[in-house]
């Protein structure tokens, strides 16, 4: 279900600046094929501070020990002053998230995998590369986020079905389309090949609710 | 394909087949029902869907004999008034157990949007004309029983996940964590449910209340009992070990969470809700059941003091449950009974139990015999409906209008039998077409 009516607040490649406070579910993603993600339900954009953040949490990877590893942090009274590094930032319809919070039951399916700390399931990266793909074959796991080539995906849950292709269930979709103009959208379900994935990231339970 | 050389030839023809017109002529609860009411009843249809529009918390009686078409003023108002939710009981059949089977057919009215097994009027009429059309392309020779397969809808289990999903909004369960994640704490959610609902409850309902409270949070939040709460809100039978999973000493049938889960459901329900009481002078038939002692020569309540009836303490417990009934907000009652003597009586027993019961009950409606006119109607109607149904597009409104093949004179002899009563009216009019089938 395509969506028209989110709010674009930042967006370098369309020149695109709305200020202002805001409310809802948002997103900014920092550049980079591999660029870290914030989820919030606040923002307050303008051009002289940047985007603050009251509360917020931040997902992406970090270098530890020497290897790759996936993170959840925690965010309180941010600020990103730094433009240069947002790709975007866009507040999703309200009727949009309505139609997320309908499918939300579903999820309260037996043997589904909820895990307590979030981890990195699939990283494309040739040096720090992470592939867990295949232990997960045939299961459900619940809050995967993933980075798509052209988009992000906030999902309900995944099923492996085997290591080159996936399914998220009932999840929101932001990305460009083939103009680079921002959209949004939510899929009961949507099939994704290993090929055009960045990375997937399983947001971990606990550090959800702390 | 047959050439007839009149229409009148070929509609006996069809007749003789063995599609009879008039087939079936009682309206059941159960049993989908889209024939139009007559028009001297329109008013009356009227006259009820005003009510039901503007106010709320009634008990509208409805009199009228047997078989004098109450039953399919039903059919009539939820085909109308199809915006709301109508429950049809016969108190006939769920007079033990009362909320239990109440809220069973709450339930099954949200969910199955159409039913699989319950032919409607319509449905018939499609299993006769392919029939029919079989029997043509035999050339006539044999009229073979024939099954339409009909599409199985699913029930809309949603409707329920909607109403549990709303509810908790209500009670703060749904807020989204950073504007994208439902992380409920489960126990904040079921206290500050308590809080909003307590005082809608009486003090030995809390601990029931607290239980459901469990159960609509667990299915809505609890990502691991969600589908054994699931269960327990569709009534289904469970073991103590999936009770205790659950944290539950009883299911439905237990103390009186059929009562306060059908409170919470309609009144958070998007549709508002009719309940419609048929076969009401149960009731009144009950309370007159003679007491088994009254037959003895000795008088029992000599020694053991006065004894009721069983019938008479089922009558008591039923009438008390149908008063509860008034403490859901919104909801709206229609009865049916046989007189106004038993509207009088049922009265007299409110105004002892609870005087300001009477208040909510209305002015009755009259359901009166068919009149001849009515009568004429009703024929043209069911014919015009079996044409139809035929794909018989080429009747003259002559034939319609002097009622082939039956004729107005015959048709008046019915009425005149009948007293008007639209079941034996109906009755007649099917054994008129048995045989011309037969001969």
């Amino acid at each position: 279900m395509l969506n028209l009516d989110d709010i674009i607040l930042y967006d370098p490649i369309n020149n695109v600046m709305n200020e202002g406070e805001y409310f809802g579910s948002i997103v900014l993603k920092f550049k980079g094929n591999q660029g870290a993600i914030i989820l919030s339900d606040n923002v307050d954009l303008s051009s002289n501070v940047g985007f603050t953040f009251d509360q917020a949490i931040k997902i992406g990877f970090k270098i530890q020990d020497n290897k790759k590893v996936a993170y959840l942090q925690k965010i309180q009274n941010e600020i990103i002053n730094d433009f240069d590094i947002v790709e975007y930032c866009i507040k999703v319809s309200d009727s949009l998230m309505d139609e997320y919070d309908k499918r939300y039951w579903s999820s309260t399916l037996p043997s589904t995998i909820t895990i307590v700390h979030t981890a990195g399931l699939y990283l494309k990266d040739p040096q720090y590369e992470i592939n867990h793909l295949d232990f997960f074959e045939n299961e459900i796991l619940r809050n995967p986020l993933a980075l798509i080539n052209r988009g992000v995906i906030i999902a309900d849950r995944i099923t492996i079905n085997s290591e080159t292709s996936m399914v998220f269930y009932d999840s929101l979709i932001i990305g460009r389309d083939e103009n680079n103009i921002l959209k949004t959208s939510f899929e009961d379900f949507i099939f994704v090949e290993k090929e055009i994935l960045e990375y997937i990231i399983i947001l971990g339970r606990d550090e959800l609710k702390s | 394909m047959l050439l007839y050389e009149n229409i009148e030839a070929k509609i006996l023809s069809i007749l003789k087949m063995g599609i009879n017109p008039f087939e079936r002529f009682v309206s059941t609860g159960e049993i989908k029902e889209n024939f139009p009411v007559v028009k001297s009843r329109t008013s009356i249809l009227n006259k009820i869907s005003n009510i039901i529009n503007d106010e709320n918390n009634f008990v509208l009686p409805i009199i009228g004999g047997v078989g004098i078409g109450k039953t399919h003023l039903f059919w009539a108002l939820k085909n109308k008034m199809y915006r709301y939710n109508f429950i049809y009981i016969s108190l006939n059949n769920v007079y033990k157990k009362f909320f239990y089977n109440l809220y069973s057919e709450f339930i099954e009215n949200i969910f199955v949007i159409d039913r699989e097994n319950k032919k409607s009027h319509h449905d018939v009429f499609v299993n006769l004309k392919k029939d029919f059309n079989e029997n043509i392309s035999n050339n006539g020779k044999h009229f073979k029983k024939g099954n339409v397969k009909r599409d199985v809808s699913t029930p809309g289990i949603e409707i329920l996940r909607v109403i549990t999903r709303d509810m908790c909004k209500k009670w703060g369960g749904l807020e989204r964590k950073y504007g994208f994640f439902h992380i409920a704490d489960l126990e904040k959610v079921k206290e500050t449910a308590y809080q909003i609902l307590k005082n809608k409850f009486k003090d030995d309902e809390q601990d029931v209340l607290k239980d459901v409270i469990n159960i609509i949070v667990s299915h809505q939040l609890d990502p691991e009992n969600g589908m054994e709460a699931e269960r327990w809100l569709l009534g289904e039978l469970m073991d103590l070990k999936e009770l205790s999973q659950l944290n539950m000493k009883f299911d439905l049938r237990k103390n009186k969470a059929a009562f306060i889960i059908l409170k919470l459901f309609i009144e958070n329900s998007n549709k508002k809700t009719v309940l419609f009481i048929d076969d009401f002078d149960i009731l009144i038939s009950l309370l007159h059941s003679k007491n088994e002692y009254e037959e003895q020569v000795f008088d029992p309540s000599w020694l053991y003091g006065d004894v009721k009836s069983p019938d008479e303490a089922i009558a008591k417990k039923l009438l008390k449950n149908f008063m509860m009934l008034h403490r859901i907000g919104g909801l709206k009652i229609i009865i049916t009974l046989k007189s106004l003597d038993e509207l009088e009586e049922l009265k007299m027993i409110f105004r002892d139990m609870e005087e300001q019961f009477l208040s909510s009950i209305k002015e009755p409606i009259f359901l009166l015999p068919f009149n001849q006119e009515d009568v004429f109607e009703f024929y043209k109607l069911k014919m015009r409906f079996f044409y139809d149904f035929l794909d018989m597009t080429n009747i003259s409104e002559d034939l319609i209008e002097n009622c082939f093949p039956i004729g107005k004179e015959r048709l008046i002899e019915i009425y005149e039998s009948t007293g008007g009563n639209p079941r034996e009216i109906t009755k007649k009019l099917v054994n008129y077409f048995n045989d011309i089938i037969a001969y």
